[in-house]
């Protein structure tokens, strides 16, 4: 059965990938804004408003900036095309479902699922610290960014908020990398004195 | 002048609101202590209320009771800057403070408990123009240099509501 699941997951969004990201729904503005509202409903029913806003909240500068640049470069008319601001719309608006759909798609396989898949005991293990770490480091970064937006270390100086995302991005790699080895010791740990209950 | 107006401020993230009485308003040289009973929301209050109305207004300097967590960002933004990390996460908070070059507000929740009192001395509190802590260690010991202390009590009520009374310590 979590076979079953975890096959209809990854079926999923293995054919949103092709469909709407590489294939002919890409382009299509009407399907992906439809798309965004279902993946919106979908998380806010899952995680409620302040979890989805959160969500929304993080990803806002990769899509306003993928906008702003949109919006350069039509004025530029780089390379001679005008459809630069088109295209952009229409990223702005593919990355949040692409980030969205992996998001609700890997919150809904279980630590219960991945017990009872087939795999060999290396394979479970890695797949349960995946998701341990993964669960941990998410609400990390909301605390992370809260520390660099209040740090004045970057006040005044060129390029201050890239920066301050560079050490948002880098102190949330350092904590990926330390929850994954304490998560480890604790797996080993548990496993090694794990007693059948009678 | 570090201010805070009299009045309502809810904190719903934390299901919290808090009811100043009177205006907090502090002359450059002071020290305010945070007190009340584990829970009362003395860090929801500096994070949710507090910081959001200063920040604007002036350069501040916050270490959370969190230090595990932002030691990550401390040891990021140094490395950024070009500087040396020190080992102990003592050293590098004094690294990080002196780096920021900020010496207006430093605000330090529970922050005593990673540092030695000799650690503690050379973040160079004095230097500051306000000092706002939340500690369990004795006041007067660390803030006795400052021309005016403060103190404001967390009371909390039954349910949400906290009360936050003003009381000035020194001089009387």
């Amino acid at each position: 059965m979590a076979t079953l699941k975890l096959l209809g997951i990854f079926g999923l969004l293995g054919a949103y990938f092709v469909y709407f990201v590489f294939g002919a729904g890409y382009a299509r503005f009407d399907l992906q804004a439809a798309l965004l509202i279902a993946f919106l409903a979908i998380s806010v029913w899952r995680n409620g408003l302040r979890g989805t806003m959160q969500a929304m909240w993080f990803i806002l500068p990769f899509v306003l900036s993928l906008i702003l640049f949109g919006a350069i470069f039509q004025w530029a008319e780089l390379l001679g095309r005008t459809d630069w601001i088109h295209d952009s719309l229409i990223k702005a608006l593919v990355f949040p479902n692409s980030f969205l759909a992996v998001k609700l798609g890997l919150e809904a396989i279980t630590f219960r699922d991945i017990v009872r898949l087939p795999l060999g005991q290396g394979g479970r293990r890695n797949a349960i610290v995946l998701k341990a770490v993964m669960e941990k480091c998410t609400p990390l970064m909301h605390r992370y960014r809260f520390f660099m937006d209040l740090s004045p270390h970057f006040d005044g100086r060129r390029w201050s908020k890239f920066q301050r995302l560079c050490a948002v991005i880098v102190a949330a790699y350092i904590s990926i990398y330390d929850q994954a080895e304490k998560t480890q010791a604790l797996f080993d740990h548990r496993t090694r004195f794990l007693r059948k209950e009678k | 002048m570090f201010e805070l107006p009299a009045g309502t401020y809810p904190a719903p993230q934390a299901g919290l609101s808090f009811t100043l009485a009177q205006p907090l308003a502090l002359p450059p040289r002071s020290c305010l202590y945070l007190s009340g009973d584990n829970g009362a929301g003395k860090s929801t209050f500096l994070e949710h209320v507090l910081i959001p109305h200063l920040r604007g207004q002036h350069c501040l300097l916050y270490l959370a009771q969190d230090m595990e967590l932002q030691q990550n960002t401390i040891r990021t933004t140094l490395a950024l800057l070009g500087h040396d990390i020190p080992e102990t996460l003592a050293d590098m908070a004094v690294a990080w403070v002196v780096a920021s070059g900020c010496r207006e507000v430093i605000i330090l929740d529970e922050f005593d408990k990673y540092m030695s009192a000799e650690q503690l001395e050379t973040l160079d509190l004095p230097e500051f123009s306000w000092v706002v802590q939340v500690s369990h260690l004795p006041r007067r010991k660390r803030c006795a240099q400052f021309q005016h202390g403060f103190e404001l009590l967390f009371d909390r009520q039954a349910g949400p509501n906290v009360n936050l009374r003003l009381a000035q310590l020194w001089p009387r």
